[in-house]
């Protein structure tokens, strides 16, 4: 009875070391929950968000480069950008949303991605606010959102203008 | 047994310390998953604002190149009024981007055809703290379509008038100086790059070249032999004019005589038009590549030897 009482853990003390070893488990095991969620859920933002700025550049790029604008005419709103540049053979360069990618087309050549498939292009659109047919500037807006992802992110929208030489 | 309990176990002190280190630990990495959190939140912004940013200059570079004029310094905002962007003087919202969105551009004069063009973009970020991005370019006025004392809207020379055709002092738009110099200009065996402007007083010109416009008002005599004048001349009541054997690239014209003032105009090449109202006028050997004008309060002693070729108008009665 004496030697017993020396050696072994009450049951209180052993309850009280189970729950805390509990509780420092479920600490952790959230911890590591929510950085595992939270890693997944920035690599998609910063995926989509690439996209949309690689995509946004690129037409940025082009328009400062282009000779001449076929659509959208003055005044208008489209979800298709046409434009000339100084190849003729590669007139008209066209930039649409097919199969949730943005693609852009030269003349009649297979038409290429600027987007890639882990991510979904919802909305494109132009807006020629040109004055009167001068100085000609496009305004441009983006959504992009993640595709096939686990992890819920909101879509990033961008918009910029970009003005004819 | 007391003192064999009190070795073995962990005391109170130990276990509270214990849970503190690790509360500590695990605070400490939970706020540094927050900042992660933040800082991919922010690098969103950052780039929906350097769009914006960037969407703004190329606004104001459609502006300055349809009107440079509109480029005035100061602070504005950005409106789109019948599907064209305009300066306005309230900051624009672009709240539909960023939380609490606003952009506005600062237009500064760095020289006469020289501007700064910052346009910056303010939000309020994901912990309600309020962040901003800006991008500056400069602009130059290319078309050096610079502004004069005659078209800058200001009364540079104090008289109360302002430009042209307010200010006496201004011949055309572009002249550089709406100071008129009273008194004598004399200009011999040189070349004078400025605008000749001279009121009262005599003007003598001999073998003189002039880069500008000459304004000769009131006063006494004009007198110019063996000159150039790239640029109008413009005699306006003087009392005696002698024009002798010189080039003018523009227009000559010659007004408000009196009959008793002698106009001597002999051997000149003038390629614009020769006008001439009032005086009493020698013309002799002149060629004038526009027409020839002459008024009815013109006395005409000598007319001849002179080659125009447009028309030739005498008080109003087409000669050919």
């Amino acid at each position: 009875m004496k030697k017993y009482k020396k050696n072994g853990y009450s049951l209180i003390e052993v309850v009280i070391y189970i729950s805390l070893l509990s509780v420092v488990l479920v600490i952790l095991f959230s911890l590591f929950q929510q950085t595992i969620f939270l890693r997944g859920k920035i690599n998609d933002k910063a995926e989509v968000l690439d996209n949309a700025k690689f995509a946004l550049n690129k037409i940025v790029w082009y328009i400062h480069e282009a000779e001449g604008l076929n659509a959208p005419l003055y005044g208008q709103t489209t979800n298709s950008l046409s434009i000339n540049n100084s190849i003729p053979a590669n007139n008209p360069i066209v930039f649409f949303i097919e199969d949730d990618t943005l693609k852009v087309q030269k003349s009649s050549n297979p038409a290429v991605p600027l987007t890639n498939d882990r991510v979904k292009v919802d909305s494109i659109s132009f807006t020629n606010n040109s004055y009167a047919d001068t100085q000609n500037i496009i305004s441009i807006s983006i959504t992009v959102s993640s595709q096939g992802s686990f992890w819920q992110t909101s879509p990033i929208s961008l918009q910029t203008s970009a003005k004819f030489k | 047994m007391a003192k064999k309990f009190a070795q073995k176990g962990f005391s109170l002190i130990e276990i509270v310390f214990a849970v503190f280190v690790f509360s500590v630990i695990s605070l400490g990495s939970s706020y540094l998953l927050l900042d992660t959190v933040k800082a991919s939140r922010l690098n969103m912004e950052k780039v929906q604002a350097e769009f914006l940013a960037r969407e703004a200059l190329e606004i104001v570079k459609t502006i300055g190149s349809e009107e440079w004029q509109n480029l005035t310094a100061g602070q504005y905002g950005l409106s789109l009024s019948n599907n064209v962007w305009q300066l306005t003087p309230e900051n624009e919202d672009v709240s539909s981007i960023l939380n609490q969105g606003e952009r506005f551009i600062t237009i500064a004069d760095v020289d006469d055809s020289l501007k700064s063009i910052t346009a910056q973009v303010n939000w309020q970020g994901l912990t309600s703290e309020f962040k901003s991005d800006y991008l500056i370019t400069y602009l130059s006025d290319w078309e050096q379509k610079q502004l004069t004392e005659c078209s800058d809207g200001i009364d540079n020379d104090g008289d109360g008038d302002i430009d042209y055709p307010a200010d006496s002092g201004c011949y055309i738009p572009q002249d550089p100086s709406e100071e008129i110099v009273e008194g004598d200009f004399v200009c011999i065996d040189e070349i004078d790059k400025q605008i000749v402007k001279v009121e009262g007083g005599f003007i003598y010109l001999h073998n003189c070249q002039l880069t500008g416009n000459v304004l000769k008002r009131e006063g006494t005599v004009f007198v110019c032999r063996q000159s150039t004048i790239n640029g109008n001349l413009d005699i306006e009541d003087p009392a005696n004019v002698e024009l002798d054997q010189t080039t003018i690239s523009g227009n000559v014209s010659m007004s408000y005589f009196a009959s008793d003032v002698n106009l001597i105009i002999y051997d000149n090449d003038i390629d614009g038009d020769l006008v001439i109202d009032g005086g009493t006028l020698s013309l002799v050997n002149n060629r004038v590549g526009g027409k020839l004008d002459i008024s009815c309060a013109t006395t005409i002693i000598d007319n001849y030897d002179n080659v125009i070729d447009k028309k030739i108008t005498i008080c109003g009665e087409e000669i050919n």
